[in-house]
Order: structure tokens, then C-alpha cells, then sequence
């Protein structure tokens, strides 16, 4: 009886030992929010990464091998991450695609580059992820910097198409989040550097629902644009507050929170002229945007925002890297990432480093502004689909 | 005490020879540590002295930002860890100076304001913290050229401190001070009458509690090597901390690192198995233990040695 017994561990322990089967497929490491605070952003990045799966698949995959995808949830949290990280480090993916809140995704950038494995960055904005940066951390999407300096082109697009329309004074509201304050910092400098009078400028705190006493003091200022950065239910807020106390301006930009779907439906008809900067939208002069729209939103059942865009970009930036490299050398993935050079139908992709800058993708912002209840691209020209509808009228007139 | 002893031999031998079995997963047994070393040194206040803090996140956070500061001036972790350590018992001392007049709900609501205020402060004092974008470390001295980066040292440093926090609690539950303590614990009035000074050793509680704390949050800086303050000083960390030393047992010397065992190690378990699902079975656990071992795991074990212990005696 024993004996049998001891037969059948040493067969399961030689069974466990043994190695898999050699299966020819290539498999990535996804570390995401799936779980905790940013499960809502995580669900959009895993839609955007299943469609480029399926995407890259359907053409044969990586030089014929499929694609996999390895992913692991880390809870909202760095700890978490890491120790996916580790397990991944140890495992011998070629490449680490994560994560989106910056508090998780700078310990990963750190860890995977003492571990040498290439890691691109999946929805972390923070300016310091590619700046100093790392040989090892690619990100193909926007940072603080580039989003400010869209704004303030667009600004400045504006200021020079119609000169009937005096733009010189700039109000700021932000919250005082990693993202928002960050944006604020980089605003403020622009606005010095290109000549704008900054008659505003207010921080609050996360959580703050009552906006009236800033936006009031703003009203008595005048200022010909607004610059407001906030999260979902902020923005929101004080778009309803603005027309509550008669704030208005000839140019109002709102990041993050305009830039959702479910703003235009929460705001209404006061959600019209409303600026805001993302990565991608569904009418961009992309080639394949609209395709891309499309299969996004089957996949999501129901509309897609650009995070699923950044899902889907870090993804196909993976895949490309991979198909000139040998996927067994994380040296040799690297380099190939460093090479990039691809258009997609979200944007263009390359990571040519400039002044301290490393790893980043120089990515046009696009600006959207909501015409109509809808989200319609409208800068850079070039890649807009409509003309931006400028000035915004008076709270009085509309 | 040979028990304690025994254990505390055990913790050491068995993590000595961990990186060496397990060197893919060192990340969790850091965090293990990490938090079996807070959830003691927390419980020093919490659980022997029974004055429950709801804002040690704060020391955390501040163990972290010296580190994090110091190792852009220059300053080594060896030196900056002691520094963290002094700088919490500092803020402790003030802290509870002013709030250990309150008593019961009144300093645990304290204590979220405290972990508040530095969160404020970590925000808006760029010049010195980073502010909201927050801090990365980016180098680090490299002694006998051991590199602290790398997550073996990380580990044994992890190591050390929870195992310094548990000598500390095994000698404290032995000498007049942890008699103090758990005095003012059950009966504050009575322990007056007998001559004790009960915020004075409410004082000494917080300020041990909080400089061990710190110690490990330098430690927890160092392995994340990027310190944003929203998640340093956040309420969610200082409840993981007051939770890991309630669910493993408060007011005893192993309950806190048991609590670390468990509960850590089954987010990671779970957050490996069970997907999106995680957090619910994790709360679902949580629920279970404070239902059905209200005391903690090992305040439960402990009640029912002693109860049989009691029943043997009677019988003989």
C-alpha cells in the first residue's frame, strides 16, 4: 500500500517536473488593473489589448508563431505588480506591458529595468517614466508635457486663425492628483513661455464637490480661456457650476473628464464647445481609425474610449518590436523596440530620445472638442475631421 | 518565553535559507515582512496598549520621504533609517501629546487627520517632496558592494527589521513597561490609583511604535524605489496595517506576523487564482475571521492553550 502510494507521488512529481510540451508560441506579460480603484480603466486596456491580440493572430501571429498573452492583475496596487513583475522577470518574457496609475507603474519601470526586461508602458502618463527614463521602458502614448503642449498649440492655432478674437489671459483649475497637478505645472510654464497672463490659478483637493467659490472669483477675473484639469465626476461638476454662476470664456478646455463618452450625456447641452486633448478618436485621419473604432466597440459592447486605443497601441508596438527581434533575447527586443518606427491606426510610433527625454514616443495629441453631442476631432489640422467652432458664445447667448 | 524564542529562531533560520529555495518570489515574502513588522510595531499601540491608530500610514509614508529625500542629498539609508526613526517618534511625541487627553474613538479619528495632513504636506511642498507627481530613488550607495536595489538584500533587510520588531514586542510583554501598558489597556482609572502615569506611557507606546514603523516604511521606499504620496499616506494602508495585527490576534507577540502570513499571502494567492474575484474573497475571508475568531488567529489559540491549561489543573 505504501509502496503504491510512493509510486504515485514520484509519477506526479516526474509529471509536474517534466517539462511542457513544446508549444511554438509567444507570450507577453500583461500587468494590469483588473481588480481595485482603476478595475474601470483596466477592463477598457484589456478590451483594447484582446482586439490587437486577435488583430495580430489573424495575420499568423509573430514570424508564425501565435501570440499569447500572459495577464496578471495587480489589484490597483505597486506591491502587487512587483511581485507579478518578479514572476515574469523570472519566467522569461520577452517583453512587460503595464499599468496604468503612475504610483504603480514607476516602481514597475524601475524594477524591470534592474531586471533588463523591456517594459512598455500601458496607460502611466507621468512625465519621469521616459524622463530621465530607462534603455528598458518604452511608452508609445502621451505624457503630462505633450498633453500641456497640445492645449496651448491648440490655443495658439486658434489665437492665430482668428484674430478678431483676442486670446491673452488663461484661468487654471486642477486637482491635485499626480495627473492633474503635473498638468497644471507644465500649463503655467507654457502659458509664461507663450505669453498668456495667468489671472487664475487654484488647486483643490480630490473630492471637492462644491467649485463656486473658485469659479466665482474666476468670473470676476475675465479670463479668455480656461484651463481646467480634473477626474470623471469634478469635471462634470464644475461644467455645471460654470453656467450656474455665469463663468464663461471664449476657449474652455476640461481634460480627462470631457474626454469620456459619458460626459456629454452627464452634461448636456452645456457640454458644447468643450475642448479636451486625448491620444486617438474614432475620426482621426489615421488610416484604419474607423476600422479600429469598430472592432473596439463590438469588443467593449459599447463606445470606446482612447484608453482602449492605448491598450491596443501598446500591444501592436509589442508585436512589431517582436517580429524583428528574437523573441529568446530581451537585449535583442530592446533594441528593436528602440527602432520602432510604424504608423498604426491609432498613431505613429517611434522613440527617438531628445533633450533628457528616453523611450518616448513624440505622439500628437489630438484635440476634441463636442460639436453636436458628439466628440469630433478638430486639431492638429492635419489629422481633424471638423474645424474647431470658435469662440465659445456667452452662457446668455446659447 | 523559550517559545518566543524557539519562534524567533525559526522566523530567522527559515528566511535565511527562503532566497535560496525561492528566488522568484521574493517581492511577496518582502511584503510578507514588511507588513509583519508594521502590523507589530503597530500593535505595540494598538493591542498591548489598546489605543487604536488608524493613521499608521503616516509613519510609513515618513520613513519613506527621508529615505527617498536623503538618498538625493546624499545621505545613505543607514543613516537616513535612524534619522526616519527619530523624525516618527518625534511626530508621535507631538501627536500624542496633544490627543492622548481624548480617549477611545476620539485619537483613532486623530490619527486619519494626521496621515492627512502629511499627505497634504507631501503634496504641496514640492520643493522638498516632489509633490503630487511624487519622488523616484534613483541611486543608492552600494556597502561591501552589496546593491540595495536588488530584492535578496532587500529581502534580508526586510528580514531583520521584522524580526528586530518581534525581539523588541517579546522583550517589552516581559518588562515593567509591558506590564504599564496593558494597565492602561484594561483600566485606566486603576491603573492611575496604582501611581502610573497613563498618557505618559500612552506616549512611550505611540513613539516605539511609530519609530519601528518608520523604519520599515524606509525599507518599503527603497523596494518601490517611486513614492507618490496618495498611495504612501493613504487611509486604505493604515487600515491594512491595523487589520493584518487585529485578524492575526492584537495584544500578542506572534499574532501580527501570522496576520502578515495569511493575509498577504492570500491577496497574492488569490489575486493569482481568482481574477477580477480577488478582492471580493479576500473581504469574504476578512468577514469570516472577524466572525467567527473575533479575538485574531492566534488570539484565539492563545485563549484556548490557557483555558486547558486552567482545566488540567482543576482536574489534578
Amino acid at each position: 500500500m505504501r509502496s503504491s502510494f510512493a509510486a504515485v507521488v514520484a509519477a506526479a512529481v516526474m509529471a509536474l517536473a517534466a517539462p511542457a510540451p513544446a508549444t511554438a508560441q509567444i507570450e507577453v506579460g500583461v500587468i494590469n488593473s483588473l481588480s481595485g480603484n482603476f478595475a474601470a480603466f483596466g477592463e477598457r486596456y484589456r478590451t483594447g489589448l484582446q482586439v490587437a491580440l486577435d488583430e495580430i493572430n489573424a495575420k499568423g501571429g509573430i514570424k508564425g508563431q501565435p501570440l499569447t498573452l500572459s495577464i496578471q492583475d495587480d489589484r490597483s496596487d505597486a506591491q502587487s505588480a512587483l511581485a507579478a513583475a518578479e514572476a515574469f522577470a523570472g519566467k522569461g518574457v520577452p517583453v512587460v506591458i503595464g499599468s496604468y496609475a503612475s504610483s504603480i507603474t514607476g516602481p514597475l519601470a524601475q524594477f524591470l529595468t534592474r531586471r533588463k526586461v523591456p517594459l512598455i508602458v500601458l496607460g502611466s502618463a507621468d512625465d519621469s517614466i521616459t524622463k530621465p527614463g530607462s534603455p528598458w521602458v518604452f511608452r508609445a502614448k502621451h505624457t503630462s508635457t505633450i498633453v500641456a503642449t497640445a492645449y496651448f498649440d491648440y490655443f495658439d492655432h486658434l489665437k492665430a486663425t482668428d484674430k478678431s478674437v483676442p486670446l491673452e489671459s488663461v484661468a487654471m483649475i486642477y486637482g491635485n492628483g499626480a495627473w492633474p497637478s503635473s498638468l497644471g505645472k507644465v500649463g503655467k510654464q507654457l502659458a509664461a513661455a507663450r505669453g498668456y497672463k495667468i489671472v487664475g490659478d487654484q488647486a483643490y483637493d480630490q473630492g471637492v464637490t462644491d467649485f463656486r467659490p473658485i469659479l466665482n472669483r474666476f468670473r470676476a477675473a475675465n479670463p479668455d480661456i480656461l484651463y481646467i484639469v480634473s477626474y470623471a465626476e469634478d469635471g462634470v461638476a464644475i461644467t455645471r457650476q460654470m453656467r450656474e454662476v455665469g463663468l464663461g470664456a471664449k476657449v474652455i478646455a476640461i481634460d480627462t473628464s470631457a474626454a469620456l463618452p459619458s460626459f456629454v450625456q452627464q452634461v448636456g447641452p452645456s457640454a458644447e464647445y468643450v475642448a479636451t486633448a486625448v491620444s486617438w478618436s474614432r475620426d482621426v485621419k489615421y488610416p484604419g481609425a474607423g476600422d479600429l473604432y469598430e472592432r473596439l466597440k463590438a469588443k467593449a459592447g459599447g463606445e470606446p474610449s482612447f484608453y482602449e486605443a492605448e491598450g491596443y497601441l501598446a500591444l501592436m508596438v509589442a508585436a512589431d518590436a517582436l517580429g524583428r527581434a528574437d523573441p529568446k533575447s530581451r537585449e535583442s527586443v530592446r533594441d528593436a523596440l528602440a527602432a520602432t518606427d510604424i504608423t498604426t491606426p491609432v498613431t505613429t510610433v517611434n522613440f527617438k530620445s531628445s533633450d533628457g527625454v528616453q523611450g518616448q514616443n513624440p505622439i500628437r495629441s489630438l484635440i476634441l472638442q463636442i460639436q453636436d453631442g458628439r466628440h469630433v476631432t478638430v486639431f492638429p489640422a492635419d489629422l481633424a475631421a471638423q474645424p474647431p467652432r470658435h469662440p465659445t458664445p456667452a452662457w446668455s447667448a446659447r | 518565553m523559550t517559545t518566543h524564542l524557539v519562534g524567533l529562531g525559526v522566523l530567522v533560520v527559515v528566511g535565511a535559507v527562503y532566497p535560496l529555495v525561492f528566488p522568484g518570489a521574493l517581492t511577496i515574502a518582502i511584503a510578507v515582512l514588511l507588513f509583519a513588522g508594521w502590523a507589530t510595531a503597530w500593535d505595540v499601540l494598538g493591542g498591548w496598549n489598546g489605543q487604536v491608530s488608524l493613521g499608521h500610514a503616516s509613519f510609513v509614508g515618513l520613513g519613506a520621504y527621508v529615505v527617498a529625500i536623503g538618498a538625493s542629498h546624499g545621505i545613505a539609508p543607514w543613516w537616513a533609517l535612524p534619522l526616519a526613526a527619530v523624525a516618527a517618534a518625534v511626530l508621535a511625541y507631538g501627536w500624542g501629546w496633544t490627543t492622548f487627553r481624548l480617549r477611545g474613538p476620539y485619537f483613532s479619528l486623530s490619527t486619519i487627520a494626521v496621515a492627512e495632513i502629511l499627505r497634504l504636506i507631501a503634496i504641496n511642498e514640492g520643493w522638498l517632496t516632489g509633490g503630487a507627481t511624487g519622488v523616484f530613488i534613483a541611486t543608492l550607495p552600494e556597502p561591501f558592494g552589496i546593491d540595495l536595489f536588488s530584492r535578496t538584500a532587500q529581502f534580508y533587510l526586510a528580514l531583520a527589521f521584522a524580526a528586530g520588531v518581534i525581539a523588541t514586542v517579546i522583550v517589552v510583554s516581559r518588562i515593567r513597561f509591558g506590564y504599564q501598558l496593558r494597565a492602561v489597556r484594561e483600566d485606566e482609572e486603576a491603573a492611575m490609583a496604582a501611581g502610573l502615569d497613563p498618557t505618559g506611557v500612552k506616549l512611550r507606546a505611540f513613539m516605539l511604535s511609530a519609530a519601528l514603523t518608520a523604519v520599515g516604511g524606509g525599507l518599503y521606499g527603497m523596494v518601490l524605489a517611486f513614492i507618490e504620496p496618495h498611495v504612501i499616506f493613504s487611509l486604505l494602508l493604515s487600515v491594512q496595517i491595523a487589520l493584518t495585527s487585529i485578524i492575526g490576534g492584537r495584544g500578542t507577540v506572534w499574532g501580527p506576523a501570522v496576520g502578515a502570513l495569511i493575509l498577504v499571502g492570500a491577496g497574492e494567492a488569490f489575486r493569482t487564482t481568482f481574477a477580477q474575484a480577488n478582492l471580493l474573497i479576500y473581504g469574504v475571508l476578512i468577514l469570516a475571521v472577524v466572525l467567527f475568531v473575533p479575538r485574531g488567529i492566534v488570539g484565539e489559540l492563545v485563549r484556548r492553550h490557557v483555558r486547558r491549561r486552567y482545566a488540567r489543573r482543576a482536574q489534578s
